[in-house]
């Protein structure tokens, strides 16, 4: 009898084995890196948050679309592999990238130092600025010395912190700070009344502010330039490379700014270096 | 009299635009829910019976099969669900190479995670089952297995009805979890209409879909409950 059970047992836990590992095969030769790696797949696999508009998002019938998602297919064709869209959670990026999940991390990224230094960044592709936006007859702020009497919210490990940290005045106003998963939480707790700003970057916080009926004001002084970047595996600065050779095209040609009119109604696509 | 007359205007206005609304999100949150009852589904069909082996394996007198039975139920019911995600989703592929999809890692992750609930159920419904019923089966001459499945287990099933029944429930709404690995359930998807659209609506129908899924549980278990004590007097 207790042979028969430990035997169902065994079955069991052979079953619930074999049925995880006979799963498919993992794509490319994980001997390779960079782009002899993706080159070899054929595919490029793009890690982005679907749920971060106007860069990545799925509209109502559920197609990605966004400015990311057409500049990045834009980019597969001047490469020629294909472009594979990956859904991640923005909190994992760096192990999904490390994980090999995904060649890169492509959805309105800013390129912070930190950043600089834990991945192989392309070049700044999009010029941004992060800003203060207010409620619409609430306190304004005018200057960064209004900052010290107001509740500031801001996404966790946002530019906009980092960008807020690296300010001069910071000390005067970091203990007013506080920080949300991401910036739809902030804008509740605008419109709960329990913030008075919130800091942001421009192409999020216009995109916001026109789906809101009620507005917030985009106030007069702003934390200074801010800019997207694409992330690739440290190390890994050969595909960084290509993609920086296919967005230069893409501007060349005009591509890229069509793409900027479409979502943003303006060109704000660049290609710069970092000062070292 | 104008005024409220005004009020119910605006609502009845207000209401009417979110249902056009509702009916915009509807498509993508069903596929959402799709997603969900998936996970729910196969994690429940597969959790449930492998509860039990290691249920009587954590009684065995052998320490051989005890001590793995344990250890394995206290480590999935000891760590938090959300970590044993991640542990799959992202650890197995750098350390091995195993790279499985993200629906794949989390109905695995899931099916590990509650048959060991399952397990302590189980072994706590084995456990209240008088000793004197095995004394009884043995001095009629059954052996170990026919006592085992033809009187204990029988009765079991029908004490830790309840219980599962609560576990199934709490099930429904972890699936939400795995977001956390970017699988498109009900919760990601309402998320997206949310940062999308910047409006709550999203998150409101997914918890009234969650409330009719929980209900329609509640219901079930009802009616299994009722039909495990038929045969009691009443």
């Amino acid at each position: 009898m207790k042979k028969i059970l430990s035997l169902a047992l065994a079955l069991v836990l052979a079953g619930t084995i074999a049925g995880c590992t006979n799963s498919k095969p993992s794509g490319g030769d994980s001997a390779l890196s960079g782009w002899e790696f993706v080159e070899d797949k054929g595919e490029l696999i793009v890690g982005l948050d679907d749920t971060f508009a106007p860069m990545g998002f799925r509209d109502e019938s559920d197609n990605l679309v966004g400015f990311d998602i057409d500049l990045a297919t834009k980019v597969g064709e001047k490469l020629g592999v294909d472009i594979k869209f990956q859904p991640i959670d923005w909190n994992s990026k760096e192990l999904e990238l490390s994980s090999k999940r995904i060649d890169c991390i492509w959805n309105g990224m800013s390129a912070t130092e930190s950043r600089q230094k834990e991945m192989s960044l392309t070049k700044k592709y999009l010029n941004n600025r992060i800003v203060i936006m207010t409620i619409d007859g609430g306190k304004a702020v005018t200057s960064k010395d209004d900052l010290k009497d107001m509740k500031i919210g801001t996404q966790e490990g946002s530019s906009a912190l980092e960008t807020m940290i690296k300010d001069d005045d910071y000390d005067s106003f970091k203990d007013n700070i506080s920080e949300f998963p991401t910036y739809d939480e902030v804008i509740l707790d605008m419109q709960a009344g329990r913030l008075d700003c919130m800091v942001v970057d421009e192409v999020l916080g216009e995109y916001k502010n026109s789906k809101l009926t009620e507005k917030f004001i985009v106030s007069e002084i702003n934390f200074g330039d801010d800019f997207y970047a694409i992330g690739c595996r440290k190390g890994e600065t050969d595909l960084a490379d290509k993609i920086n050779e296919a967005i230069a095209t893409l501007i060349e040609e005009g591509t890229a700014e069509e793409i900027s009119n479409k979502w943003f109604g303006k060109n704000i696509v660049i290609l710069e270096g970092y000062d070292q | 009299m104008e005024q409220v007359y005004q009020f119910f205007i605006n609502l009845f206005n207000a209401l009417a635009a979110e249902l056009q609304y509702a009916k915009v999100l509807m498509p993508s949150l069903m596929q959402g829910l799709i997603v969900t009852l998936k996970i729910f589904i196969l994690t429940l069909v597969m959790s449930l019976p492998l509860g039990l082996p290691f249920a009587l394996g954590s009684n065995s007198r052998r320490v051989i099969i005890r001590i793995p039975c344990r250890v394995y139920i206290w480590l999935f019911r000891g760590t938090p669900l959300m970590l044993q995600l991640f542990f799959f989703y992202f650890f197995l592929p750098i350390v091995t190479g195993i790279k499985l999809d993200g629906f794949t890692t989390a109905v695995f992750t899931f099916v590990l995670n509650y048959a060991a609930y399952f397990a302590e159920i189980y072994r706590g419904g084995i456990e209240s089952i008088d000793r004197g019923q095995y004394e009884a089966a043995q001095s009629l001459g059954l052996s170990r297995t026919q006592t085992l499945f033809g009187i204990i287990i029988p009765q079991m099933i029908k004490r830790v009805l309840p219980p599962i029944s609560n576990e199934t429930i709490t099930l429904v709404k972890d699936t939400a979890l795995v977001s956390v690995i970017a699988v498109g359930e009900l919760i990601r998807v309402a998320r997206g209409a949310v940062n999308r659209d910047v409006k709550v609506t999203a998150f409101v129908i997914a918890a009234i879909i969650y409330l009719i899924l929980t209900f329609v549980l509640t219901l079930l278990s009802n009616h299994l409950e009722k039909r495990f004590s038929r045969h009691e007097a009443q």
